[in-house]
């Protein structure tokens, strides 16, 4: 992983994709591409890709590496994610804290699992695999969750910071999902977010969910609300030289109206630096 | 009522997947904590829901025009459907469909067109993500004995027959004023070369002894062999073997050359 990128990004969107490559202005300091759109293709959507990596620096970001199955994570997919990797050289590669694929059935989404000590054993072991194959170290960032299990014995914080603690590997803290999943489960937000140790943080998620008034879902269809952002100044204090992220993907804008967003984060950690070292 | 039976994480994660793909989600929904104000019903509904949007889009991407044709309410339960009988096997959702044309035509055996065309969206993807290797530089080619060479073809060009005329259906799938051709248009064959040339996909419409000359050289035989299959069809004409050696050469598909 390299340190020296601690500004602000965006999502490589392809509604985005011709004004980057006419060199458009861009504010944006970094891009975040999702892995298994690249790792199977070698048309426009690649060719894109390595022409924004000659420009800026890019984070590989997967949603499939599936690091909480059962089943293990698949052989094929980190062959081919190294692949990937090596052609990109990104800056960061991370997934998420969740599962997708049992029996040889792949559900395409980020599922929950319960948090207790055969699944904590579990997930070590599968970052430990993942981190050796790829010969590096990866993200693992917290999902929106809609249920719990009674199985669960350990808070997940705890459980990050403790699969981090036993691997080496880094944490990609989503604000908005802490803040989802919060709501979603009931426990408060401000816990989860101190309990995480800023050692550990190597990358920040901002996005915006939608209130479904049953309950909040996950869609990264709309700015960030204002309760996330003030979730995100909390946190300033650990998180002065990680990346931050704007992630949109869904009924996305501009790339300015994403971009604004990323300077508004940029502006709130900015002031806290300024007010702190002032 | 929560059942409060503890279980392994590989039990937890069939039962989710089975819930998720609509086989029993009752059983699991006995076993969870539902967020918000969610019963534990609604709950697994969400997780259902979006999987089924997932494979619909991904099968949408694909197959936009076979979408523009049936409308949302008539592809969407065409989508279903398949969902429901056909499992995601790749962690590539991008993969999911392989079978949609097939699906297709058991749906709407009166429209044998659909096949078709889904056929034609599943090539154009497939052209669309191949590897485009360089084209092959003639002047380093031995074409001293010409009937001896054979091709190697770019990784990014497919033939492709197909019993209906669909081209100029799926050509103007974007357009506002798209208007489905007649029968008599439509029950036509056709046979296209798809190909990918500097990141932008094209469609050349080849007539049947191209498209028997072409299909035999991408099978990696020799010029003197296609001209034979060429002469043992109906369509013998030595001619058209010259004109599409100059084709394949113009087009930019030949990426190696053998003698």
């Amino acid at each position: 992983m390299n340190d020296s990128v601690t500004g602000f990004g965006i999502g490589l969107r392809r509604e985005h994709y011709s004004h980057i490559l006419n060199d458009g202005p861009v504010r944006a300091e970094w891009f975040e591409s999702i892995s298994e759109n690249y790792m199977d293709s070698s048309g426009r959507p690649f060719h894109v890709l390595e022409k924004v990596r000659e420009r800026f620096p890019v984070a590989l970001h997967g949603v499939s590496m599936s690091i909480a199955s059962a089943d293990g994570v698949s052989e094929e997919y980190l062959k081919r994610l190294k692949a990937l990797v090596s052609k990109i050289d990104p800056f960061v590669v991370s997934d998420h804290l969740c599962w997708n694929h049992v029996d040889n059935k792949n559900h395409h989404d980020l599922l929950p699992f319960p948090l207790n000590e055969e699944s904590l054993e579990l997930v070590v072991s599968n970052v430990n695999h993942a981190q050796d194959f790829l010969g590096r170290k990866i993200l693992i960032e917290n999902v929106s969750v809609y249920l719990s299990f009674p199985e669960s014995e350990i808070d997940e914080w705890d459980f990050l910071n403790e699969v981090a603690e036993r691997t080496g590997c880094g944490l990609l803290l989503d604000v908005n999902n802490v803040y989802v999943s919060a709501v979603n489960l009931g426990f408060d937000s401000k816990i989860f977010l101190d309990a995480i140790k800023e050692k550990h943080i190597g990358q920040i998620h901002l996005a915006g969910f939608s209130d479904m008034g049953s309950f909040l879902f996950d869609t990264h269809s709309r700015p960030v609300w204002g309760d996330v952002w003030e979730l995100y100044e909390h946190i300033c204090g650990k998180i002065l030289n990680v990346p931050v992220l704007i992630e949109w993907d869904e009924d996305i804008p501009s790339l300015y109206e994403v971009e604004d967003e990323a300077m508004k984060a940029k502006q709130i950690r900015d002031k806290y630096r300024n007010e702190i070292l002032n | 009522m929560i059942n409060t039976e503890m279980k392994s994480l590989i039990e937890i994660q069939k039962s989710f997947g089975k819930a998720i793909r609509g086989e029993d989600p009752a059983e699991f929904a006995k076993n969870i904590i539902p967020g918000g104000k969610l019963d534990s019903s609604a709950c697994v509904q969400v997780y259902r829901d979006g999987y089924i949007a997932r494979l619909t889009s991904s099968l949408g991407e694909t197959y936009e025009t076979i979408w523009r044709i049936l409308g949302d309410d008539a592809f969407f339960k065409l989508a279903q459907d398949y969902i429901r009988d056909h499992d995601s096997r790749s962690y590539n959702l991008s993969d999911y469909g392989a079978s949609f044309p097939d699906h297709t035509a058991s749906h709407y055996a009166e429209y044998p067109y659909l096949r078709s065309l889904a056929e034609f969206e599943l090539v154009f993807k497939e052209v669309f993500h191949a590897e485009e290797n360089p084209a092959f530089n003639m002047a380093e080619a031995d074409l001293s004995n010409p009937e001896k060479l054979s091709f190697r073809f770019t990784e990014s060009a497919r033939l492709l027959s197909c019993e209906h005329s669909i081209f100029q259906l799926w050509n103007s799938r974007l357009q506002d004023d798209f208007i489905l051709p007649g029968e008599a248009e439509l029950n036509r064959p056709e046979n296209y070369l798809l190909f990918r040339k500097d990141f932008i996909t094209y469609c050349e419409i080849l007539t049947y002894p191209e498209f028997i000359v072409l299909k035999s050289l991408f099978e990696g035989n020799s010029v003197e062999t296609a001209v034979n299959v060429l002469n043992d069809s109906e369509y013998g004409n030595e001619n058209i073997v010259s004109e599409i050696f100059s084709k394949v050469i113009q087009l930019g598909i030949v990426c190696g050359v053998s003698s």
